[in-house]
């Protein structure tokens, strides 16, 4: 069995490698005849797409276990604009700056996820900052600071320790301070911001500083400044941070609630027409990508009717 | 993964198919993403069952490919609601054919149909322990890789840039780490599932041409 390799799997790994960057039309035509040839392909195919997927499941402890390859000086200016748009854009960033002198890029730049979308975006400094979808954020990095504007949405940010460059995430006028450590910031609109550690020390300031928060602390700051925090078991943080990997985790939120996180996710809309039933309750961990799903689950469980429309899904009560 | 959240009894080990999903070639996200938690943790065990029967490897492989296809295709996933057994019944049912197909049945395969003996999806004692030794597999697979092919996929795959970003990063061609890329994918292929230790693990050659 050793140095057994089977050749439809070789074929498979060749064709998702191939596929990983733009494929022109004639190599998708080929791809899809090859499918279409053996169900075999199909599934190897599906196959090698899920072992990629184990990685990436992974990535979060692997990033910490494993030294990777640090930008040159040269393409460490380009890595904050290939972030931060298209290929197109990254390649003429890189042309600009191959052939013009090198300046400290001071200039905001900023960085945006649509519905259902996550982005991890790679930082000059070495931080990495993982968008939530429907998030808008502005990255200013300077010489004696990491400014980060949370305009919208939420976001996890693992800093990479330099303590003369301060990292600070502001949000709905709230900063939140970070030397070296793991955390994550929410702002969503008509919520009050929410601010996470996973690990070391961030300080959560406005003028002036207003409270200290440790790993596993969670807190809430309410408009006025106030902070209320408190220490939440590590499994709690996880699910908190479960949009990581796409998934919406509920815990006794409100009917109205979810169906708020899920309009990040999908433009498919959850409407409840009925207070009543917006008010009800519901616990659980769904795929954030299927609002539909979520409303026939809500409906199994809770007793429901999940009605489909074209842009919407309705939860009513039954025979009503 | 053992999750010590309470799921609602109806999710609970769903992970339907989006109806959202951007058109895919093959495999949506979600369908990949379902595959990975519900068909791949099994992938070793179906094996392991099949190799019982005297399937040979050649022909392992072939089922375990039907496999994937059948279930990858599914346009709606929340149907099942006992993955490994479903997965189980699946690569029995593909097993079947093939014999029909051969035209030679044999009888320790019909006769187990209704013993496929994994009729509950609760994780044995053995499957926990396993589930916690995965990132460490992740982790001592990727560790053995080639220098460049791990690089490769670190950057591209763990650090998520793109392929462009992964060539500069190393300042390589992008066809270059296509092929590297395709080399990692093919060495965790023959990894995750099929179980080869790592050190017996081969180092296939993904093309025929030289670097």
């Amino acid at each position: 069995m050793t140095n057994r390799v089977n050749e439809i799997d070789r074929q498979a790994a060749l064709w998702l490698a191939k596929l990983d960057r733009d494929a022109s039309a004639s190599d998708k035509a080929a791809f899809e005849a090859w499918l279409a040839a053996d169900i075999r392909h199909r599934g190897a195919y599906l196959r090698a797409k899920t072992v990629m997927a184990h990685v990436n499941r992974h990535r979060f402890p692997l990033r910490a276990r494993f030294k990777f390859p640090q930008p040159g000086t040269m393409s460490r200016r380009w890595m904050m604009f290939g972030g931060a748009g298209t290929a197109i854009a990254a390649s003429l960033a890189a042309a600009f700056f191959l052939t013009a002198p090198i300046t400290t890029p001071e200039l905001p730049v900023s960085y945006a996820t649509g519905l259902g979308e996550h982005r991890d975006v790679h930082l000059a400094d070495g931080s990495v900052m993982t968008l939530d979808a429907a998030t808008k954020l502005t990255v200013r990095l300077t010489k004696d600071r990491r400014e980060i504007a949370l305009l919208q949405g939420q976001a996890l940010f693992q800093v990479a320790k330099n303590k003369a460059r301060p990292f600070i995430v502001s949000a709905h006028g709230i900063g939140v301070r970070a030397v070296g450590t793991r955390f994550a910031v929410r702002a969503v609109e008509q919520q009050p911001l929410r601010v996470l550690v996973e690990e070391g020390i961030v300080r959560v300031e406005s003028d002036h500083p207003l409270a200290e928060l440790t790993a596993n602390m969670r807190a809430t700051v309410s408009a006025s400044g106030t902070v209320t925090s408190n220490t939440v078991a590590p499994q709690e943080l996880a699910q908190d941070l479960a949009w990581r990997d796409g998934r919406l985790v509920f815990r006794r939120a409100t009917l109205s609630e979810a169906a708020q996180e899920f309009a990040r996710y999908s433009s498919t809309r959850i409407v409840i027409p009925d207070p009543a039933i917006a008010k009800l309750t519901i616990t659980g961990a769904f795929d954030g990508t299927n609002p539909s799903g979520f409303a026939m689950a809500v409906a199994h469980s809770l007793d429901l009717a999940a009605i489909p429309g074209t842009h919407e899904i309705r939860l009513i009560r039954k025979n009503s | 993964m053992a999750e010590s959240f309470p799921y609602t009894r109806a999710q609970d080990n769903k992970r339907p198919a989006a109806a959202f999903d951007r058109p895919e070639p093959a495999g949506s996200q979600a369908q990949i993403s379902w595959l990975e938690q519900n068909l791949l943790p099994h992938e070793r065990e179906i094996r392991a069952w099949l190799r019982k029967k005297r399937v040979s490897d050649v022909e392992i492989d072939d089922i375990i490919q039907e496999t994937y296809a059948r279930i990858g295709t599914l346009d709606d996933l929340s149907v099942i609601t006992s993955p490994k057994h479903y997965a189980f019944q699946v690569a029995h049912s593909i097993l079947l054919n093939h014999l029909r197909r051969r035209a030679i049945v044999s009888i320790t395969a019909e006769g187990d149909l209704d013993t496929l003996g994994v009729a509950c999806d609760q994780a044995s004692p053995e499957e926990e322990v396993a589930q916690r030794e995965e990132l460490t597999r992740v982790v001592d697979t990727i560790a053995t890789l080639p220098q460049r092919t791990r690089e490769v996929l670190l950057l591209r795959r763990v650090a998520g840039l793109s392929q462009r970003e992964t060539a500069d990063r190393l300042a390589i061609a992008e066809k270059t780490v296509e092929k590297h890329l395709a080399r990692a994918a093919l060495i965790l292929m023959n990894q995750f599932g099929r179980g080869i230790k790592a050190r017996e693990r081969n180092r296939p050659d993904i093309s025929d041409s030289n670097d």
